[in-house]
């Protein structure tokens, strides 16, 4: 079986990157252990939240200082306009799919978090949106007794605290219809928001709580595949904006995503495998021929012109730490940049230090191409991109999807342009 | 200033002072319990988890091994539901000499140990994941104990028998009129202020601090700190107790403990029993010695590491212990009335946990001469008051529980299964420290450490008022620092990749640093 | 040789971040299904307590798995979900299977006695007042897609039928159960294509059950006899490097992987066996990429909703069986991208999760007849029969429409 391109990975950096290749002409094959972090995050879209001990709130601009100053980071290796590109992508893609982004990379909104904190995002979908705290106003925060991953009284004490010309208080229900369970799992709320017997009953217990002027916000799960109708229908009912906001793992929101794009994947012709893992690979000189999937009886080989490696850093197994403090790339044994020497401290005592373990990854030149420690690239036909990158703390500084679409798009970009 | 009159005062609120106060108070004496922190935070919570069959002891320590095996068979008696019935297996590998087993099998019969020999096979049958190249294999009543569950268990029994428990409240002056100890001031840390406790006697049961406290009635006890540290792996990779038979050194038990085996322990000197360090090289070594009896071990996940302090006690007659082993793991009384002409003072240290109640009821036989009153020990045969049907914990207890009613609760820690009403009913007994929580639960002690109930937990606890935001807030960011202690040096493999994911919810997700600091 | 992961071991691998949960098709349907993370990975740290020789399992939660594998799949941290779920289903049951599993566990058993008496027990099958009564006593559902025999067998057929003379390779047939005694004429069907494309097809008989339905059903020592038995029956062939090609998915997949990966025996004659088995469209698939696949093929306007197993998809070879069907001009073929039809093997039979397995299909039915379809296709007998049921539309093997547009129909 011969591909054009192959991904390997299936989080916000491989989605990105097969459906950029595929944009650009290409036959392409996804191939991924699982689900990537596109369950597991907010939903939004990071491009940088947080820089030198600031709140960022022109990310663009920052991200122009962050690239100035760390030359190590992933945007200081990449083209400024791959992030702008890869954003104008991205927000073409969801409206396509019919789960429409707003917000820009110049300027970021100002979301709140399930405990209230009030958190900088690039991009968010139509769904967020009336969560931003920037404009100040009034907000309901609307919990269900039986959903455990939300509670109302603390994210509105705390936004009623963070954000000064806001007004914040909070509304408890149980989920209509749920009566007898004690203990909703996301997915199983999130399905009844797509019902309209469940969006009437609701309407109709609320309604009555509510004050004019207020905007409500609810768990992130507002539906599954439908949360743009899920929305309407919502405000409609209630006679009020309404917004989400993301808690803990599974991210509805974020499953949103995956699945918008494994149908524009599947309708453009791209191939996508979910479920087993790339666990070889065949290199020759420079050039990588073909991956090895492990299926059930035995490894089944895939060449392409290209691969793209999207496989994560050490949150995923793009990157393997043993007991011993080794770390490597776990397909290609691909080098890998801040990695701290032997004896040489891996963690810091304080949790929210500078731990230097942090960084590692692999660094690439401005194709995507691996390098070694001299700066040479390491295989011709290899990108590199998302998670495995070195160089940034996505989830301190709040620049995880930027840099995974960026790196993404880039690549492909890099890929199409040799081609032609 | 408060004061408080009673016929004993304990001083240390591990196992030792547990058992004391309970013993005292079922024998009829007023007695009043001062702990610095939560019961059972100094050694007893930070031990192995193993009830002694003894057989550990037995050709290095044959007294010790003795005073185990009576000791396990009474506390199967009076604590069942805090032992699991697990059984215990000493087992020979390829690294170990041949000859100790002859030593071993002849000095459990001595003691009285039951010792009984299986094939290889057998063992490997029953403990699949064991080496497949062991030589031999020998039965023992091991047992794994949950030492905070007993600890409590003695605290309210004592309670109910008219006993004051006073946690959070640290011995700051003893007493002392002419050769006389008379009782001591407490402060309470919580809320500072002072207590004076005034007693016919004094208990130091402070095990590894015995000599802080007796130094605060001018005398001089040599405890040494032996620390130890262990290692939590994600799940039970043997369902028995394993040791290493050989003389006893590090890393030679494997003991599981609920939902977690724990491998332990190195054996170094600390001069200060609350400052010392978990060094890579004793992590390194555990894994080691855990991979020689089960292969894989290392790739297994580590959970967790703490450490312990030993109370080691050192007779003015011994010389200098280079090897903190060689110390005698049995208890010691001392007697200060007979030895140092002061009144109204014993301290009771060193032993081990398995043998608490034995020096619990010598300590109180002791004060019984002293003070001129025959009262008998009742609590070699009286159970607990949970312990009354006598049935040993199983690790399903909880999944059954849950099984019966899938829908009725939510559970807010899912890896150990705590429901909320468990919770909620814990805020009340305990208040809202969630350290204390969290041991009396075991709120974020599984595999996720914290990823997914904390936030729960913190919202529930906001949300029952039990907690303003400002306290929630911080009690979070807190739990968050804690955990990271005992995590950050097991960070590789599948708890870092939980870790992360871990980062990414508070970080990422929740954004926990960025929470409003003041009200 | 694929190195395979102890699967109790692979709990260590479980984040708790509950993606699985969110994918399961039965937790999505049902309270009685606490999900795969919980029952899986969660409960397992609780399960392990030995009785003398018994590991005790407090959770009967567990035996409302389907044993889909949907779950392992979609694992970002490969946790072997599913198959812990089996095997936990297995030291639940502890080998006390009531009678009704006993029975529909051993297709090879109940075609055996049914083929002999074919138009009774078929009448048997679909007589409402009959199976109402079967419902009470044995506790399969009335409406339960139960499959009719065919009145004579496959093996019967082979036994006649000569094998090419002349032929590039030589390919071994096994058939499964199902084809044996349900549908004979897809076995005829996969041995003319096969020798379409040059194929000496040998086929072993006395092929019994590969126990894969005793498995699911916590039957362990029968399923291992029962796997055994065929392994050895197929080993020499293997031995003499012959590929074996299986027309069941399932079975093909029992063959595959789960003998040593459920069912812990690892031995050398299962690995000879596994290494060449195949599934049917995986092996015409890889004929095709290799140049050796004919392309004589007849156009057939048919709109044809192709619906990949999750047994399939646990085969990890992607799904051949569209790259075939593609290759027929002028078929449409729409694929479904609904998860599960929710039959389960045996799982959809049962009284009490009938309705669950027809919940969990509802998404594939809707989506089946949407597609205005002449024929739906897909690679398990189970989930065609379930499909049919749940839609009214005949669902055929990949491999059926290739021969009609072969011409060998």
């Amino acid at each position: 079986m011969t591909y054009d391109s192959i991904v390997i990975g299936a989080g916000y950096a491989g989605l990105m990157a097969a459906y950029a290749l595929m944009r650009g002409g290409h036959k392409v094959l996804l191939l991924a252990k699982g689900y990537g972090r596109t369950h597991l995050a907010s939903g939004g879209v990071d491009v940088l939240g947080y820089w030198n001990g600031e709140r960022v709130g022109r990310p663009m601009e920052a991200v122009a200082r962050l690239s100035a100053a760390e030359a190590g980071h992933p945007y200081a290796r990449l083209p400024a306009e791959s992030l702008r590109s890869a954003a104008t992508l991205f927000l073409g893609a969801m409206a396509e799919a019919g789960y429409p982004f707003a917000g820009s990379v110049n300027e970021n909104l100002l979301l709140p978090t399930a405990v209230g904190a009030a958190r900088p995002v690039a991009l968010a979908p139509q769904t967020m949106l009336a969560g931003d705290l920037r404009p100040g106003g009034a907000v309901v925060i609307l919990g269900f007794n039986n959903f455990k991953d939300f509670y109302p009284d603390l994210i509105a004490a705390n936004l009623q605290t963070a954000v000064t010309h806001l007004k914040a208080r909070s509304v408890s229900l149980v989920a209509p219809g749920f009566e007898n369970d004690a203990d909703l799992a996301p997915l199983k709320l999130a399905r009844a928001f797509e019902q309209t017997w469940f969006r009437k009953q609701l309407a109709e217990q609320l309604k009555p709580k509510l004050k004019g002027g207020e905007r409500v916000g609810f768990p992130a799960l507002l539906g599954v595949d439908a949360a743009a109708e899920v929305l309407a229908d919502l405000q409609a009912r209630l006679g009020s904006a309404v917004f989400e906001i993301p808690t803990l793992p599974p991210s509805i929101p974020g499953i949103r995503i995956a699945h918008a794009f494994e149908k524009l994947l599947r309708q453009g012709g791209a191939r996508v495998q979910i479920g087993h893992p790339v666990v070889e690979v065949k290199v020759t000189g420079k050039r990588v021929e073909s991956v090895a999937v492990k299926s059930a009886a035995r490894l089944l080989h895939y060449r392409a012109g290209t691969f793209v490696l999207a496989t994560g850093g050490l949150a995923a197994h793009g990157l393997e730490a043993d007991s011993h403090g080794a770390v490597r790339e776990a397909l290609f044994a691909l080098p890998l940049a801040n990695v701290p020497a032997a004896g040489q401290r891996r963690f810091e005592p304080a949790y929210f230090g500078a731990h230097p373990f942090n960084k590692i990854g692999v660094h690439t030149d401005s194709d995507l191409r691996p390098l070694d420690a001299a700066g040479r690239p390491v295989l011709e036909n290899l990108r590199v991109c998302g998670a495995l990158l070195a160089g940034a703390e996505p989830w301190k500084e709040k620049s995880g999807e930027g840099i995974s679409f960026a790196s993404a798009y880039q690549a492909a970009q890099s890929i199409v342009k040799r081609a032609a | 200033m408060n004061s408080i009159t009673t016929d004993l005062l304990v001083i240390g609120g591990g196992s030792t002072g547990a058992g004391i106060v309970r013993d005292a108070a079922l024998r009829g004496f007023k007695t009043v319990l001062a702990e610095r922190g939560d019961l059972a935070t100094g050694t007893t919570g930070r031990y192995h988890g193993l009830l002694h069959s003894g057989g550990r002891y037995v050709v290095k320590d044959p007294v010790s091994a003795k005073e185990c095996m009576e000791e396990n068979i009474i506390l199967r008696r009076i604590a069942a539901d805090c032992i699991e019935d697990t059984g215990g297996l000493f087992v020979e590998t390829e690294h170990d000499d041949p000859g100790y087993a002859a030593e071993f099998v002849a000095g459990c019969l001595k003691a009285g140990i039951t010792v009984e020999e299986w094939t290889v096979a057998q063992a490997l049958k029953r403990e699949p994941r064991l080496d497949p190249k062991l030589r031999r294999a020998f039965w023992v009543p091991d047992a794994a104990i949950d030492s905070w569950k007993t600890v409590w268990a003695n605290a309210r029994d004592a309670e109910r028998h008219g006993a004051k428990i006073l946690t959070y409240h640290k011995t700051i002056k003893l007493i002392r009129e002419g050769d006389a100890v008379k009782g001591a001031v407490l402060l309470n840390t919580r809320t500072g202020e002072e207590v004076t406790v005034l007693a016919d006697f004094t208990i130091n049961a402070s095990g590894a601090w015995a000599g802080q406290i007796a130094a605060l009635a001018g005398l001089k006890v040599t405890v040494l700190a032996g620390k130890g540290i262990m290692i939590a792996m994600n799940h039970r990779l043997t369902q028995m107790v394993v040791n290493r038979l050989k003389r006893p050194a590090d890393g030679d038990i494997l003991v599981p403990i609920r939902t977690v085996c724990v491998i332990g322990t190195t054996d170094v000197r600390v001069a200060d029993p609350d400052e010392w360090p978990i060094e890579e090289w004793e992590i390194q070594h555990m894994l080691d010695e855990g991979e020689k009896l089960v292969p894989g071990f290392r790739a297994a996940r580590a959970l967790r590491v703490w450490g312990g302090v030993r109370p080691l006690y050192q007779p003015p007659t011994l010389g200098a212990v280079s090897d903190t082993r060689d110390v005698s793991r049995t208890y010691t009384l001392l007697d200060h009335p007979q030895t140092d002409g002061v009144s109204g003072f014993l301290t009771m240290t060193g032993g081990k946990f398995t043998t608490y109640r034995q020096m619990a009821e010598v300590a109180l036989n002791a004060v019984c001469r002293h003070l001129n009153t025959e009262r008998a020990c009742t609590t070699a045969t009286q159970p607990m008051p949970d312990s009354g049907e006598q049935k040993y914990y199983w690790l399903g207890a909880r999944l059954a529980q849950r099984e019966k009613d899938l829908h009725g609760d939510q559970l807010i820690c899912e890896c150990e299964m705590i429901t909320r009403a468990r919770m909620l009913a814990a805020f009340q007994q305990r208040g809202t420290d969630l350290d204390d929580i969290r041991r009396t639960v075991r709120l974020g002690m599984g595999p996720c450490q914290g990823g997914f109930c904390i936030y729960r937990a913190i919202g529930l606890q906001h949300q029952s008022r039990l907690s303003n935001a400002p306290a929630a807030n911080a009690a979070l960011v807190h739990f968050l620092q804690e955990r990271w202690k005992g995590v950050q040096p097991l960070l590789w493999g599948d708890q870092l990749r939980q870790a992360r994911l871990d980062d990414w919810i508070f970080q990422g997700i929740l954004d926990v640093e960025h929470l409003p600091k003041e009200s | 040789m694929i190195e395979v992961e102890d699967v109790r071991l692979t709990l260590d691998h479980c984040v708790k971040c509950n993606i699985c949960t969110t994918a399961c098709p039965v937790a999505a349907v049902t309270p009685l299904f606490p999900g795969p993370k919980y029952v899986g990975p969660q409960a397992e740290r609780f399960r392990g307590e030995l009785a003398g020789d018994t590991v005790l399992s407090p959770d009967k939660s567990v035996d409302y798995c389907s044993g889909c594998g949907i779950c392992t799949q979609v694992c970002p941290q490969g946790v072997k979900i599913a198959e812990m779920n089996t095997q936990a289903r297995a030291a639940y049951i502890g080998g006390k299977l009531p009678l009704r599993n006993q029975l529909i566990a051993r297709p090879d058993l109940l075609g055996t006695v049914g083929t002999p008496f074919a138009p009774l027990a078929n009448f048997a099958l679909s007589f409402g007042p009959m199976r109402w009564m079967i419902e009470q006593v044995l506790g399969i559902h009335r409406a339960a897609p139960l499959p009719p025999f065919a009145g004579r067998t496959f093996q019967g057929w082979s036994r006649t039928h000569r094998a090419v003379p002349q032929a590039k390779r030589s390919v071994v047939y096994f058939h499964g159960c199902s084809t044996n005694y349900n549908e004979p004429s897809l076995g005829e069907l996969t041995v003319r294509v096969l020798e379409h494309n040059g194929c000496r097809v040998l086929i072993p008989p006395g092929q019994t059950c590969c126990g894969l339905p005793l498995q699911s059903n916590g039957d362990f020592a029968g399923a291992r006899a029962a796997a055994q038995k065929l392994i050895e029956l197929f080993r020499p062939y293997a031995e003499q490097g012959y590929d074996i090609v299986a027309t069941s998915t399932s079975c093909g997949l029992m063959l595959k992987r789960e003998y040593r990966e459920i069912l812990e025996q690892d031995t050398p004659d299962f690995r000879k066996v596994s290494a060449h088995m195949w599934d049917i469209c995986e092996y015409l698939a890889h004929l095709h990429a290799h140049g050796e696949l004919k392309t004589d093929f007849t156009p057939l306007a048919l709109t044809v909703p192709y619906h990949a197993p999750c047994q399939q998809k646990a085969h990890g070879i992607g799904k051949p069986a569209l790259d075939l069907l593609a290759l027929i001009p002028g078929l449409k073929v729409i694929e479904m991208t609904a998860d599960c039809c929710g039959i389960a093997g045996t799982y959809g039979l049962k009284k009490e999760k009938y309705q669950i397995a027809m919940d969990v299909g509802a998404r594939l039915f809707a989506d089946v007849k949407a597609s205005r379809p002449d024929v739906a296709a897909c690679d398990s007998e189970t989930c065609r029969w379930q499909i049919t049921h749940g839609t009214g539309v005949k669902a055929v093997h990949p491999v059926q429409l290739l021969a009609q547009a072969y011409g060998l129909v």
